[in-house]
């Protein structure tokens, strides 16, 4: 079983490598307004 | 040559989805597609088991708001085969509902939303999480856990279960509220109303630093939906509003959903979009999340949250298409939430042991139940046989009715990030933490 810190650093490096264009993170943004 | 940028997956999310954008050649928006990329079959695998089996298997569809897919099979099934249930178990019913709103809510806002706002959504994702909030804002931090925890409590204590609950049953409730567990709960709950303020606040100040952001990206007009009580915000029950993106609205019993609505089937997706009959599709796209709700509603069931709703609206009218303002909306449901519980809680009938009717009887037949989840309005359409077997069950889930409006959304903020080189023109605030 991962740790907390380990599944929010896997957290971290999949947003990473998705957002790899900093302007992504505004649409991403978007998506999270309904969180569905 | 078209340039493919995809966010794959999106982060910080209850479900999952993965954003695909095509640039042309000279940076023009060619596409943007939203895909629901899992499946989940609940729909078929309840077909041919005791309809009453329902509730208590296709809340595992969500873990953050099973609730809500407990409550509306259940009221199906009342529906489909006309049972009535005593008032104290409605009572029960919404207590639960709202409580889980409560924590729902201050979920979505502190731990999925607040890491953008508070950091900047441009700033690196490794700072963009909930434990950099926390480590950065303890207090705070602490605060968000305690009221999250005050709601998932009070959910386990009349639901029976934290996650998934047990307790709403064809006819009623099995699990009435012992008047200790009552006190207890109320007690807390006047605790929490400190605590709601601080976080409206904290929510206000995001509001006004991003107004820019609110005001310019994610605005395109699309219809409404959401459960109104004659016109007053209700989670648990009441007519079924679908307004255009005009402001116009018709009210519909939720029986007759389908007069209203419809799906569309996606080729790129395995969730449908819902549209308005009356808007066709893809004009007729809908929303059905907080801002919707608010949109849909004439006013609020509880004094601080009409107040709070009255400022909202005088600010960004009726209806409002701006997207970002549903965390605005967000905060002013939690604070009905909280109202709303202290309410139930103080009401005497809500320790009554009257809570299941015992007349009740499979027939064959055909129901809707309805009710408000925290991302929007759930939707059940079950159909039984003579034994009480279920033969068809139709589910729209806040999915359904968001996929084709948040694409929108997305595309409209692509052209104007791509096209418009938004980044240049917008101004986003000194992130409040660094």
């Amino acid at each position: 079983m991962k740790s907390i810190n380990e599944e929010i650093k896997m957290e971290n490096e999949a947003e990473e490598e998705s957002t790899g264009h900093p302007e992504l993170n505004l649409i991403e943004v978007v998506a999270r307004i309904y969180d569905f | 040559m078209v340039k493919e940028l995809k966010i794959e997956p999106i982060t910080r999310l209850e479900g999952h989805g993965d954003v695909k954008i095509i640039l042309d050649d000279d940076g023009t928006v060619k596409d943007v597609k939203l895909m629901v990329t899992s499946t989940r079959f609940f729909e078929k695998f309840v077909e041919g088991r005791q309809a009453e089996f329902v509730p208590r298997i296709t809340p595992r569809i969500c873990g953050i708001c099973p609730i809500p897919h407990h409550l509306a099979p259940t009221k199906a099934i009342e529906a489909a085969w006309g049972v009535q249930i005593p008032p104290a178990a409605k009572k029960l019913r919404q207590l639960m509902l709202n409580a889980k709103m409560y924590a729902s809510h201050l979920l979505h806002f502190y731990a999925l939303a607040a890491p953008d706002f508070l950091f900047g959504p441009l700033a690196p994702p490794e700072k963009r999480n909930v434990v950099a909030v926390i480590k950065a804002l303890p207090d705070v931090g602490k605060m968000a856990l305690e009221m999250m925890d005050f709601g998932q409590n009070l959910v386990a204590e009349v639901g029976g279960k934290s996650v998934h609950p047990v307790t709403a049953v064809v006819g009623g409730q099995t699990k009435p509220l012992s008047e200790e567990a009552r006190d207890s709960f109320l007690k807390q709950a006047e605790a929490q109303v400190e605590k709601i303020q601080k976080t409206v606040e904290i929510g206000l100040k995001v509001v006004n630093d991003y107004m820019d952001v609110i005001k310019n990206l994610a605005n395109v007009p699309t219809y409404y939906v959401g459960l109104t009580n004659g016109g007053v915000h209700d989670f648990y029950e009441g007519q079924f509003r679908v307004m255009a993106t005009d402001g116009s609205f018709e009210d519909f019993e939720p029986a007759n959903y389908k007069d209203a609505v419809a799906e569309h089937v996606a080729p790129y997706s395995y969730a449908t979009h819902m549209y308005a009959k009356k808007g066709g599709y893809p004009d007729g796209l809908i929303t059905a999340n907080c801002l919707a709700r608010l949109n849909c509603v004439d006013s609020m069931a509880t004094p601080l949250a009409q107040e709070a709703f009255e400022a909202f609206r005088n600010l960004l009218g009726r209806p409002c298409h701006l997207q970002f303002a549903g965390h605005y909306a967000r905060l002013i449901e939690t604070v009905e939430a909280l109202e709303t519980v202290i309410t139930l809680l103080k009401d005497p009938e809500i320790v009554s042991t009257d809570i299941k009717n015992p007349d009740v009887q499979p027939i064959e037949g055909e129901g809707v139940g309805m009710v408000e989840a925290p991302r929007g309005t759930l939707v059940y359409n079950i159909w039984t046989d003579a034994k009480g077997l279920v033969k068809r069950l139709n589910l729209i889930v806040a999915s359904n009715w968001n996929i084709g409006s948040a694409e929108l959304q997305m595309k409209d903020t692509a052209k104007k990030i791509y096209e418009d080189k938004a980044l240049d023109s917008l101004t986003l605030p000194e992130p409040m933490l660094k």
